[in-house]
């Protein structure tokens, strides 16, 4: 499935999305990166047609968001929210099969979501007795359940304890290697570049860069969209970034002295 | 094979609340029967069970007992009006309150929050304060109705915000209107001091004296409303995520809670016209189904107007037999035997769900 986004402009309170536009590739793990503040959330609000934008458009397969009905675009579209609901009185299970709604509620594939999401055991416990972490998953779990097209995330992995944060990952990397196309927004640039195959940069409600991590990780760009200099080095996993001047202590002690030099 | 032993679970936890749902049912049609045979006069079973099959259309022909004329009345124009107002109105406030619960992502809303009771407190007040009968005898039930939904639309109409009816703005506004009223209420009932014990009476809710030509209308109204509202359930737990999930799950967000709201609004509305202010019943028994049956408004909706309807009966048997010859408003005894009741369930059956 191909998103287009084109010239798109937007105002929530104070804060205004200026003729933004890029591409989401199908099929592929698509992060979305930036400072606080800098779009990334509004922007997400708009993608899944919550809001509608005051101008520019959208394009979803060729045709206008404006254009589809909530039922077309839950087919095509699910989403994993920063922020967790609170409902009242529901077990995970409820809360999971909100989601079946527009594709039609089956108990077997509920129970196999939970077992992917590894949340099978919590199933009937209340859900706003869960721990952050397992509130995520259940979301998550929620929007495999509605198995649409494409997934968009709103920072999946914070506040995730480590083996949870990996699990996450895995499956993001799952859902790519099964042909859905991922939309994520994340904090943590390392994650960004390691992650996605598609990055977009966004700073002060613009697209700052757009492209493979490989050619958006520059240290002009990044210095432009985060405002602080990065340095970069060579660890177990690869290639990693760091902020300079605030991480060198961490990173003499971790890489050994095999960091590089500031970019 | 983890989905056929999740199916037989599914299957398990669902059939006993099925079975609970058709047992609190027939407990809610025994206890109206029941509720026949409370009253200063003591009428015969098998004269009111007669009254009643007689009223069955195909059944009706059958029998061919005399009945004293005087039991007929007391039965069929007193008690069976009374007791079907009870469960209609507890019927609407509960389901009402399941929704609008449900709308609000709040556990403490109930369908008065959104200007429903003050509304028709002016209504109803004012009717009786300045002697208004330009629908003659049903002029304070009208106006209580007119003034209920005009108030609710007036609230509805001032939470828009850019597009959207956010709960939090409703619920605000609902509370300020219904202040707002409240307070031109107190100045009308103030400055009428012959007419205080009446229009206290009305604020305080009663089903007594209920009759048939107030009660069918309401019916007609009320039921139709609560079948359309059954039918949301999957909607109404989509809205408990948030507008922000339900949208995207698939669900027409604002067209969708501005339909629910005119169904509460009309099916409440039409209830309080005959039966005045009755607290509670629509706080509490969406909790008390909750309880019983988990958060899924696919129980929780049918148990809460089951569970109100019971509740209402009962506490009208209650006012009227607790002092007898006298007549004690139903909102007394709703608060005085619901509240002990509740505070106990939720110690009870809570399981730590409302600990959070």
């Amino acid at each position: 499935m191909k998103i287009e986004v084109r010239g798109l402009c937007h105002s929530a309170g104070s804060f205004r999305l200026s003729d933004v536009s890029f591409s989401i590739h199908a099929g592929k793990i698509n992060g979305i990166g930036g400072k606080n503040g800098s779009g990334k959330s509004t922007l997400l609000n708009l993608l899944y047609g919550y809001n509608r934008p005051e101008s520019g458009s959208i394009l979803i397969d060729g045709r206008d968001i404006r254009s589809y009905s909530e039922h077309e675009l839950s087919r095509k579209m699910a989403i994993v929210r920063q922020e967790a609901p609170e409902p009242i009185n529901f077990s995970t299970a409820d809360v999971i099969s909100v989601f079946g709604y527009s594709n039609g509620y089956t108990k077997t594939g509920l129970t196999s979501v939970l077992e992917t999401c590894r949340i099978a055991h919590l199933a009937h416990r209340d859900f706003n007795s869960l721990s952050g972490g397992e509130k995520r998953l259940v979301m998550i779990a929620g929007a495999l359940f509605q198995d649409s097209e494409v997934l968009l995330m709103d920072e999946p992995t914070t506040f995730l304890d480590v083996d949870k944060d990996a699990f996450v990952q895995s499956l993001i990397a799952d859902l790519k290697s099964r042909g859905k196309t991922v939309v994520v927004i994340l904090h943590d640039i390392n994650l960004l570049y390691r992650l996605c195959d598609n990055v977009i940069f966004l700073k002060d409600g613009k697209v700052a860069a757009e492209g493979a991590p490989e050619s958006v990780f520059l240290p002009e760009t990044l210095r432009d969209v985060f405002g602080v200099d990065f340095i970069s080095y060579e660890s177990p996993e690869g290639r990693r970034f760091a902020a300079a001047g605030i991480d060198s202590k961490r990173l003499t002690a971790t890489s050994n002295g095999s960091a590089e030099a500031s970019l | 094979m983890a989905g056929v032993i999740s199916d037989r679970v599914e299957q398990k936890t669902q059939s006993p609340k099925l079975m609970m749902l058709f047992l609190s049912f027939a407990a809610l049609t025994a206890l109206s029967i029941a509720s026949f045979f409370i009253g200063p006069v003591s009428i015969p079973f098998a004269t009111v069970m007669e009254i009643l099959i007689r009223q069955i259309p195909v059944l009706g022909g059958i029998q061919h007992f005399s009945i004293r004329p005087v039991y007929f009345e007391i039965v069929f124009y007193i008690r069976e009006p009374e007791i079907l107002g009870g469960v209609v109105v507890g019927a609407s406030l509960g389901m009402g309150g399941a929704v609008v619960q449900s709308i609000f992502k709040n556990p403490i809303t109930e369908p008065y929050v959104i200007g429903l009771s003050s509304g028709a407190a002016l209504g109803a007040v004012g009717a009786i304060v300045f002697g208004i009968t330009i629908f003659g005898p049903y002029s304070v039930q009208m106006l209580a109705f007119c003034f209920a939904l005009l108030t609710v639309f007036l609230v509805y109409a001032l939470s828009h915000r850019h597009g959207r009816v956010p709960a939090t703005y409703l619920l605000l506004m609902g509370v300020s209107i219904s202040f707002f009223t409240s307070s031109v209420v107190a100045l009308m009932i103030y400055s009428n001091i012959e007419l205080q014990s009446s229009a206290f009476f009305w604020l305080l809710g009663s089903l007594q004296g209920i009759t048939w030509q107030e009660l069918l209308p309401v019916v007609f109204t009320v039921l139709p409303a609560m079948f359309i509202m059954s039918l949301y359930s999957r909607e109404l737990n989509a809205l408990q995520l948030g507008g922000a999930y339900a949208h995207s799950v698939g669900i027409r967000v604002e067209r969708t809670k501005r339909m629910l709201i005119a169904l509460v609004a009309l099916s409440v509305s039409a209830s309080v016209s005959i039966s005045g202010l009755i607290g509670f019943v629509g706080l509490i028994m969406p909790h008390m189904s909750r309880l019983l049956y988990g958060g899924s408004n696919r129980y929780v909706l049918p148990s809460s107007a089951i569970l109100g309807a019971i509740f209402l009966v009962l506490a009208d048997d209650i006012a009227r037999m607790a002092i007898p010859g006298k007549v004690i408003p139903i909102g007394i005894i709703t608060g005085m035997i619901g509240v002990p009741f509740f505070i106990y369930m939720l110690g009870k059956l809570s399981s730590g769900a409302y600990e959070n």
